[in-house]
């Protein structure tokens, strides 16, 4: 009960934190990027924020006991993530700042000129992002019950955070989920060290751990694990590179459009790959439980179990407290994202005093909707893989707007996502066996097949390159690019 | 004119950090449980990577700086508040609807 109303009380402070804010934003723009001039450790915060997700606390701890060290390509995805991101988001951000983008919607309507394309790609970002959010509240609510071992703490737990998290990101926007970010990334390394000290102590140091795999299951130190192959390890890495690298997840926009400068945002590129390293104690719990745990564990159980194996109560609850933050953090801003595609790009033409009414009610509907389905125990585990499959067909898309003249038109480029994210449905849906392969890899290819034969129809018809239109004369030399 | 941040040369220079975290599953020593300095493998390989690609990143940006990376991020200081950038959306939309080319 004293650990439930710890951890309770720690997930109101993580709140508190978000909602410390003198006054709420009343503007749809400053809400989303405030005044486009993040300081470097605010946006090394925010763009650190999916490094350090439920999934760092759960899901990879899981995979590393099932899969052994091939649990390394997350590590693999988001460094490889970090080379491209270097290129990738000053260009976005310079963009952005020339053509007043707030939203990834605003990025296709305007570099191909087309206002349904940035409703199409605005619909399915924001329907993609859905099963991402019940992925952060679901997990924050089995963090509580694993640490608690009480089901009325998850359901309360997860009813208490989706309440805070739609409060703090409605009133203080970007800037509230900044502030709690940084509380965040310092809870989960503080978790992290604890855990692997724990894990120390009791193994009598970290490498007698590997030297007991080594003799126990040899096979997790290498590839060879069934289900966790060289096939899944490249396609997996593969897939993840290419939609992180041209940053697809439309919560992610935000922060890069909210940065000061290009600098900003390559410094942070060129030093943030130095925090996968903290990924490797996840790892390692992994592994070391495959010496204490139960062979037909849950993995994403397997962490909390060893926390509570080797950690005295309230230094558990400490970690249930960083596991929470590190999922009110990633769903406050796919809230963020939802709550803007919807407002700005798929009704827009909202006048500007209603933008942030209709942004409060996608606000409350996003989260109030992945709550339900949180809550009811949906099993939301072949969804998640829509939200990566059919993001990453924005990839194309993206590299294309990204050149200094658009070359390709609307209508190739909308037709092109639209099969490429039917496609990943399809597999998903109809449960098509594929292996260890990827659908979002898949759908590519009938993505760019699409793409090269409209375009040539296009250009046969006499389609020609889009031209941007100039529109301040302040700022003309740059409208060419 | 700002200077090109993407070049087939720093491509180059990135593309091997990148390279030999693909590489790993066909290494041999993620094929048999191979321990270094009581490590796996596999962990420290990839802890490698992860720093070559600090390394791959600082040298981008020295060269992008030499080549007028540093006169253009000077430019880059002067810049619009969010609402002059919401105005200047506004009116760019408004010409382009006038125009007919939305």
């Amino acid at each position: 009960m004293i650990l439930t109303v710890m951890i309770i009380l720690g997930i109101v402070a993580i709140g508190a934190l978000g909602l410390a804010s003198r006054r709420r934003q009343h503007s749809i723009s400053n809400w989303t990027v405030g005044h486009r001039s993040n300081p470097k450790w605010t946006s090394w915060f925010l763009q650190a924020g999916e490094s350090l997700t439920t999934f760092s606390f759960l899901g990879l701890a899981g995979i590393a006991f099932a899969g052994g060290v091939s649990a390394t390509f997350a590590i693999a995805y988001l460094t490889i993530s970090w080379l491209g991101l270097y290129f990738v988001t000053p260009r976005i951000r310079a963009l952005g700042q020339r053509r007043g983008y707030l939203t990834m919607g605003d990025f296709f309507e305007d570099r191909f000129r087309s206002r349904w394309l940035g409703r199409v790609v605005a619909a399915i970002g924001a329907l993609a992002l859905i099963p991402y959010l019940q992925l952060q509240i679901t997990g924050l609510g089995l963090i509580v019950e694993l640490a608690t071992g009480s089901t009325s703490a998850r359901g309360l737990s997860m009813v208490i955070a989706s309440i805070l998290v739609a409060i703090f990101v409605a009133w203080s926007g970007l800037k509230g989920i900044a502030r709690v970010a940084i509380l965040k990334d310092i809870l989960m390394v503080v978790a992290m060290v604890v855990i692997a000290s724990g894990l120390a102590i009791s193994f009598n140091g970290i490498p007698s751990i590997f030297a007991k795999i080594a003799t126990e299951a040899p096979v997790l130190l290498t590839m060879n694990v069934d289900g966790y192959d060289p096939v899944f390890f490249v396609t997996a890495t593969l897939v993840t590179v290419i939609g992180s690298s041209f940053n697809t997840l439309p919560h992610l926009w935000p922060p890069v459009l909210a940065a000061k400068s290009g600098q900003v945002l390559r410094s942070n590129a060129k030093w943030l790959p130095i925090y996968q390293l903290v990924l490797f104690l996840p790892i390692t719990v992994g592994l070391a439980a495959v010496t204490v745990l139960p062979e037909g564990t849950t993995g994403n159980t397997v962490l909390l179990s060893m926390s509570r194996a080797i950690l005295p109560e309230w230094l558990v609850g400490v970690i249930a407290i960083a596991g929470a933050s590190a999922a009110m953090v990633p769903a406050s801003a796919i809230v963020m994202g939802i709550s803007t595609l919807v407002t700005r790009n798929v009704i827009g033409n909202v006048r500007p005093s209603r933008q942030m009414t209709v942004n409060y009610l996608a606000i409350f509907v996003a989260i109030g909707s992945a709550l339900a389905f949180g809550l009811v125990r949906s099993d939301i585990g072949a969804l998640l893989l829509l939200t990566y499959g059919c993001t990453t067909q924005f990839a194309p898309a993206i590299a294309i707007a990204l050149a200094r003249r658009v070359r390709v038109g609307a209508w190739p480029i909308g037709l092109s996502i639209i099969v490429g994210s039917l496609t990943v449905a399809v597999i998903t849906f109809a449960e098509i066996p594929i292996g260890s392969w990827d659908s979002g890899l898949i759908a590519l290819v009938p993505n760019l097949l699409v793409l090269v034969v409209a375009e040539g129809i296009r250009r046969a018809r006499g389609g020609e390159d889009i031209t941007q239109v100039a529109f301040d004369p302040r700022i003309q030399h740059h409208t060419a690019s | 004119m700002t200077p090109r941040l993407f070049t087939p040369g720093r491509f180059a220079i990135i593309s091997v950090p990148a390279l030999g975290f693909f590489a790993i599953p066909f290494l041999p020593f993620a094929t048999t449980p191979t321990l270094w300095l009581g490590m796996p493998a596999v962990l420290v390989w990839s802890a490698v990577m992860v720093l070559l690609s600090v390394g791959a990143l600082q040298i981008v940006e020295v060269l992008y700086q030499k080549a007028g990376g540093r006169e253009a991020d000077a430019r880059e200081a002067e810049r619009f508040d969010t609402e002059q950038i919401e105005q200047i959306r506004a009116q760019r939309i408004a010409t382009e609807e006038a125009e007919g080319i939305r």
